[in-house]
């Protein structure tokens, strides 16, 4: 499987190290999880996977989180998983929720919801206090966020069916939201090798015009103050920093600088295109598979 | 939908209490109804600060549990909230991996059941579910979406 010249040559302008990403776009993710202490205690849950073989080893960024440093077990087929105790998700997927710092007393809009990993991750952030609004436009895509959120237990969850532009339109104002956009998938090329043939610039400015729309049907439903996780599992401009930046000049959004501890990340990037993007788009972060051995991915932490 | 006010969540528990002697605590939670089916759900309380009328809702909370012909019969995690505090209405099974892929399985222990009736099934420390308990066999009522087809031992 190859990608696209003209996405190698991009992907060039960005990074010094493109023969390593290549190396990593088509390589197989390690196994992780999170265990879920809205139903069963932390160590507990350690000591007995441990007892049963797996060799465990812990997410820098985040507590809950574990990758399986043997592949030897399906996870998603223990009885473990049946129980609701783990929940099967990639790393880089776990750090929206944890740059979104969500607490208990907190009412949260998560805009683009199904699956669900990271409703369930923020509800066990919250110990199942506060209020989440998760939201999915596709019914198609409901069965997997509900059985999700059952399944975990989690309580302090509504789930809703509408485009995320229309919560633009309502009095409700959110402490937090999380956009996790729909997106090229760039980054996921691992998961999915037919983005590498099927992606273009077209299709990453298609993506982009609709990112725009949602990010600024958020900053509408977001108090002041409020905090504006965004993020994507695509690697291009536009449906990243470019988006931030139109977040920043548009609506003086302001963007805090992403830290994880032990995990390697990368700047955004503040020229593209013949463009100069404002000073802050640096503070959002873009995650390498070459460099932790995830899927790609952005992550930017907006104030109103 | 309707929320239930505390003569209704008062029935409830007291139903949950005379089946499984158990003492379930709603508290900390809105306890709503949906449908014919009467579906139980428990909801954070903090959801009720939202106007909830400007939203297209799907679904609110956690399914706990449904009335089937006045016995309650508990979801998954509707029985591990029971399976808390029950003393009575609990079989022990070995057969797991049977019962998760949907199939009846027999009891190896039983504490105080009554034939007929909605059973807490458990594995170890584990709430599987419930199941119906008749003529001695535990008759499986695990969803579909809920089934396991392909499964993972993990015994060494």
């Amino acid at each position: 499987m190859e990608v696209k010249e003209i996405w190698k040559e991009r992907q060039k302008e960005i990074i010094n190290d493109l023969d390593s990403l290549l190396k990593h776009i088509f390589v197989e993710l390690p196994v992780s999880f999170r265990i879920n202490t809205l139903k069963v205690d932390r160590d507990e849950m350690i000591k007995r996977l441990k007892s049963q073989g797996w060799k465990l080893k812990q997410v820098p960024f985040y507590k809950d989180g574990f990758i399986l440093e043997e592949k030897k077990y399906a996870i998603g087929n223990t009885l473990e998983h049946f129980l609701g105790y783990i929940y099967k998700q990639e790393v880089a997927s776990m750090i929206p929720p944890v740059v979104l710092n969500p607490k208990e007393d907190d009412i949260i809009l998560d805009m683009a919801a199904a699956p669900g990993s990271k409703t369930t991750q923020i509800a066990q952030m919250m110990n199942n206090k506060g209020a989440i609004v998760a939201n999915e436009r596709y019914i198609q895509r409901m069965t997997s966020l509900r059985s999700n959120l059952q399944r975990l237990g989690v309580t302090n969850t509504i789930v809703t069916m509408m485009d995320g532009k229309w919560f633009k339109n309502l009095s409700i104002r959110f402490d937090k939201i999380l956009l996790d956009a729909p997106c090229s998938g760039t980054g996921i090329i691992m998961k999915s090798p037919k983005t590498a043939k099927t992606w273009s610039v077209k299709t990453s400015e298609k993506m982009a015009n609709l990112q725009k729309q949602l990010i600024a049907s958020a900053i509408n439903a977001l108090k002041d103050d409020g905090v504006l996780v965004y993020s994507t599992c695509s690697l291009e401009p536009e449906e990243d920093e470019v988006v931030v930046d139109y977040a920043v000049k548009k609506f003086g959004m302001k963007v805090e600088k992403v830290k994880l501890t032990g995990f390697k990340t990368r700047k955004g990037i503040t020229f593209w295109n013949n463009k100069e993007l404002s000073k802050e788009v640096e503070n959002c972060i873009r995650v390498y598979p070459q460099d932790n051995n995830t899927s790609g991915f952005f992550v930017a932490r907006l104030v109103k | 939908m309707k929320v239930l006010n505390k003569k209704e969540i008062k029935e409830i528990v007291e139903k949950l209490n005379y089946t499984y002697n158990s003492k379930v605590d709603f508290s900390e939670f809105v306890v709503l109804t949906t449908g014919k089916e009467n579906k139980i759900w428990l909801a954070s309380r903090k959801i009720f600060d939202i106007n909830l009328s400007e939203l297209k809702i799907n679904s609110i909370g956690l399914y706990f549990g449904r009335d089937d012909r006045g016995k309650i019969r508990l979801s998954v995690e509707g029985a591990q909230i029971v399976g808390k505090t029950a003393k009575k209405n609990i079989c022990e099974i070995e057969d797991v991996w049977n019962f998760l892929r949907g199939f009846d399985v027999t009891p190896t222990k039983m504490t105080g059941c009554e034939d007929g009736n909605y059973v807490l099934v458990k594995y170890k420390n584990d709430v599987l579910g419930v199941a119906k308990l008749q003529d001695g066999i535990l008759k499986n009522v695990l969803p579909k979406a809920r089934k396991i087809t392909s499964l993972t031992k993990y015994e060494s």
